[in-house]
């Protein structure tokens, strides 16, 4: 190496990333989604946004307090006596509204239970469903975002195919990896009163996928808290110390 | 020396806070990740960089400059976010939670693992981090003298000196020991090789 123009070009020859390559990932919905988080986050001397006031009070990285002290309140007006007829829980407004904020859809297919939530408010959140446990568990999520279809980056390889799914909406499919690779991931999008829902399944074909986006139901909000871990309300009983969005150990 | 935002004195570019901001993430985010995982621990820790960066940004728009001046602009912000994380437990932020995940299925498993010139990235490892990095910015961002100024905080005759001693000490560094491959660990993309 004799100077800089020679140090320069061996220095960039060793870039462990070059922009080729960079350019190439496929990660433009996780960016976009990224963004719009970030863009919802509040600025200093901003007034929060409508919808944000009439959603439960959940601060996003805090979310585990306020909502176990909104729960324990509503575990605890169900403990005195909030049981409704027929054995059904007549569930208090807090958890009824936390209910609503989400888009009160579920994977019903035998097996398939709610391992998680997080961040449930009108402007984002997600659900992780599970079947099975071990290496051979499967896995499935579901997220929203104030968002729409047509903003939704597309892989340049690639069309999305639009496919009717359970809930008789039309889905934008996207599959991202090669089949049988490890990163095969499948995407359904779709719009909801304002709101973009994806749904996504990993290591599948195109068939299984669209069989399991036929299982997707919209559901009451006593259904959807019903089928919710039953860890979630026990940990309103004080057991604070676990947060609500935590998968089962 | 500039204060970071005021340089350049270009009048803010047209549209509200909201339309800026995504004009910065689409223009910019890319390049950001790019040099998070140059620099940072794993691919986990580069989607938390880029999601405090840009916060900091979307807080503080109205101070980020226009045009070409942003990029370094962030990459200032990006590297105090690597130190501050450096010396702190990492937090895990939910914002980035999708990006993180897409980042260890989508990085190709031989990323940073390309045959690179091993003498040279461990000369590059003993030198100082302030070498080091303005080495990695002029050279991996390809920033200009006044770029450098603008991520390191500094004027841009400051930023030319530094450059120029940071080469002189790194060919000193290979002269020394031109074939060395023993006593250093090369960091890249957060994958340690021996």
């Amino acid at each position: 190496v004799k100077n800089d123009r020679s140090i320069d070009a061996a220095l960039a020859a060793a870039n462990p990333l070059p922009d080729g390559q960079l350019r190439e990932l496929p990660l433009e919905a996780a960016e976009r989604e990224l963004m719009l988080a970030l863009r919802d986050e509040g600025r200093p001397g901003e007034a929060k946004p409508a919808s944000r006031r009439w959603t439960p009070h959940l601060p996003r990285l805090a979310f585990g307090a306020v909502a176990l002290a909104a729960l324990a309140a509503a575990v605890i007006a169900i403990g005195l006596g909030g049981y409704g007829g027929a054995g059904t829980p007549a569930y208090a407004a807090g958890l009824v509204r936390l209910a609503k904020a989400s888009p009160l859809v579920l994977l019903e297919r035998p097996g398939w239970r709610v391992e998680s939530i997080g961040e449930p408010s009108r402007l984002r959140g997600e659900m992780r469903f599970r079947k099975g446990s071990g290496p051979g568990a499967q896995t499935a999520e579901l997220r929203w975002r104030r968002d729409n279809v047509d903003s939704l980056p597309v892989p340049s390889a690639q069309r999305p195919a639009a496919i009717m799914i359970g809930l008789s909406v039309r889905a934008l499919v996207t599959v991202y990896g090669s089949e049988g690779g490890r990163s095969r991931k499948l995407v359904a999008a779709w719009e909801d009163h304002g709101r973009l829902l994806e749904f996504t399944s990993f290591g599948l074909d195109l068939a299984e996928f669209e069989h399991r986006l036929d299982s997707l139901r919209r559901v009451g909000t006593t259904s959807w808290l019903d089928a919710l871990p039953k860890r979630v309300t026990a940990s309103a009983h004080g057991e604070a110390s676990r947060p609500l969005a935590q998968p089962a150990p | 020396v500039r204060r970071r935002g005021q340089s350049g004195g270009g009048a803010l570019p047209p549209g509200g806070p909201e339309e800026r901001f995504e004009r910065l993430f689409r223009e910019h985010g890319r390049g950001l990740l790019g040099y998070a995982l140059r620099r940072a621990a794993g691919p986990e820790d580069a989607a938390d960089v880029v999601a405090e960066t840009f916060l900091v940004a979307w807080r503080r728009i109205d101070e980020v400059p226009p045009g070409s001046q942003a990029r370094p602009w962030l990459f200032g912000v990006a590297r105090h976010t690597l130190a501050n994380n450096a010396r702190g437990a990492r937090r895990r932020d939910r914002l980035s939670e999708r990006l993180r995940e897409d980042l260890i299925t989508q990085l190709p498993a031989d990323a940073g693992q390309t045959p690179v010139d091993t003498p040279l990235l461990e000369a590059l490892e003993r030198l100082g981090e302030d070498d080091r990095e303005v080495l990695r910015l002029a050279v991996w961002e390809q920033l200009d003298s006044d770029a450098l100024a603008l991520a390191l905080g500094v004027s841009s005759v400051t930023a030319r000196g530094r450059l120029h001693r940071a080469r002189r000490r790194l060919r000193r560094e290979l002269e020394k020991n031109p074939n060395s491959t023993q006593g250093v660990q090369v960091k890249a993309l957060g994958m340690e090789k021996a």
